[in-house]
C-alpha cells in the first residue's frame, strides 16, 4: 500500500485467487495473495462508499443476506471510529488529510478486514477490546447514546483484534465465517476455525 | 440511499418518518429534527423506523437521545421497527428492553393511548387527594 495520503478514495482490485489459512495466525501488517483495498478520506460522507465494495465483496463470496448486513455494519462501526479520531491536515507531519485503509482478503471460508486508521491523533479507543459487555438495560436508568460501536462489532463478527502497526496506525481486524459462528455449539466441526 | 425525513402529527402523537440509511453522515440532521419535534412539546412522539435500510450505532444513539429529551419533557415515546435487521441492533446493544419498539404505527399508537388514560387516571386520583 502507498505510503502516500491522499484525500481522494481509491480502490484496488483483488489480483490472484483465493486461498484458506488460519486468520488467527496473520496480523494487519502481513499481505494476502488476494485482497481488496479501498483508501478514502477521513470523512464520514465516504463511509457508504466502503459499505457497498464489502457488500459486493461478501456477496461475491456467497455469504447470506444477513451475514452481509453484519459485515457492512461492523466495517461502518469501524471506519466511523477511525474518522471521529482522525488528526486534522494541521497535524499530520505531511499535512496531508488523514484517510482511512479498508483492506478485505475473501478465503475460501472466511473474509478477513483489516480497518487501519492513518494519522490519528491518539490511540484508537479500543484498549478493552476483550472486555466489552452487552449494556445492561435493567441496571441503569442511563441510556447509553454512544459507546456502542465496539459491542457491535464484537458481537456481529467471529473474530475481532486490535494491532498498533508501523508510524502510528493502528488497524482493527475482523473475521467472518461463511458458516455457523464458531462458538454455536451446533456448528459442525469441520466448519470450526 | 440518504436519508429521507417526514414530519407529520396525528391526534395522539407528532410522527417522525425516517427512511433510507442512518449513519455518522446524516445522524445530526435527524438529531436537529427530532429536536425540533421534541420542543412543540407533543403529547407523544413516535419514531418510524419502517423504511430505514441501515442504521449504525450513531442513528441509535441519536434515538436515544430523543428518548430521554421527550421523557424529561413528560413526553410519550415509541418507535415504530418491524425490520428484524433493526430491531436486532437494538437487542445486541441491549436497549430492546429499554426502549418501545413495535411493530405496526398501529400498536404504537395503541401504547401512546394507553399511557395518555394512564396520566389521566394518574391524575385524577391526585385531584381527588388534593381535595
Amino acid at each position: 500500500m502507498s505510503e502516500s495520503l491522499s484525500p481522494e478514495p481509491s480502490v484496488e482490485n483483488p489480483s490472484s485467487g483465493p486461498e484458506s489459512s488460519a486468520p488467527s495466525a496473520r496480523g494487519c501488517n502481513e499481505k494476502n495473495r488476494q485482497s481488496v483495498k479501498i483508501r478514502i478520506p477521513a470523512s464520514s460522507e465516504w463511509v457508504s462508499v466502503v459499505r457497498l465494495t464489502v457488500a459486493g465483496v461478501a456477496g461475491r463470496m456467497g455469504f447470506s443476506f444477513d451475514d452481509v448486513e453484519d459485515i457492512k455494519l461492523a466495517v461502518t462501526e469501524a471506519c466511523n471510529n477511525a474518522i471521529l479520531h482522525a488528526a486534522p491536515p494541521s497535524q499530520q507531519d505531511s499535512g496531508a488529510p488523514s484517510t482511512v485503509s479498508v483492506e478485505l482478503m475473501p478465503y475460501s471460508d472466511y473474509l478477513e478486514i483489516h480497518v487501519m486508521d492513518e494519522g490519528l491523533t491518539e490511540t484508537l479507543d479500543w484498549p478493552d477490546i476483550r472486555e466489552t459487555v452487552p449494556f445492561d438495560s435493567t441496571s441503569s436508568s442511563e441510556l447509553p447514546e454512544g459507546g456502542l460501536g465496539l459491542l457491535l462489532i464484537r458481537s456481529l463478527m467471529d473474530e475481532v483484534g486490535q494491532q498498533s502497526g508501523t508510524q502510528s496506525r493502528t488497524c482493527i481486524r475482523m473475521v467472518k465465517y461463511r458458516s455457523p459462528r464458531s462458538g454455536d455449539i451446533s456448528a459442525p466441526e469441520n466448519l470450526r476455525p | 440511499m440518504n436519508l429521507q425525513l417526514r414530519t407529520y402529527k396525528l391526534e395522539q402523537a407528532s410522527v417522525v418518518e425516517v427512511g433510507g440509511e442512518v449513519e455518522l453522515h446524516n445522524a445530526p440532521q435527524l438529531r436537529a429534527n427530532l429536536r425540533l419535534v421534541c420542543e412543540e412539546e407533543p403529547s407523544h412522539i413516535i419514531v418510524d423506523l419502517s423504511q430505514v435500510t441501515f442504521i449504525d450505532s450513531t442513528g441509535i444513539g441519536v434515538l436515544v437521545g430523543a428518548l430521554k429529551r421527550a421523557r424529561e419533557r413528560g413526553a410519550g415515546f415509541a418507535l415504530v421497527c418491524p425490520q428484524p435487521r433493526v430491531r436486532r441492533i437494538f437487542e445486541i446493544t441491549g436497549l430492546l428492553q429499554a426502549l418501545p419498539l413495535f411493530e405496526t404505527m398501529d400498536e404504537a399508537l395503541g401504547h401512546c393511548t394507553v399511557q395518555a388514560d394512564g396520566a389521566a387516571g394518574a391524575n385524577s386520583v391526585k385531584e381527588r387527594n388534593d381535595e
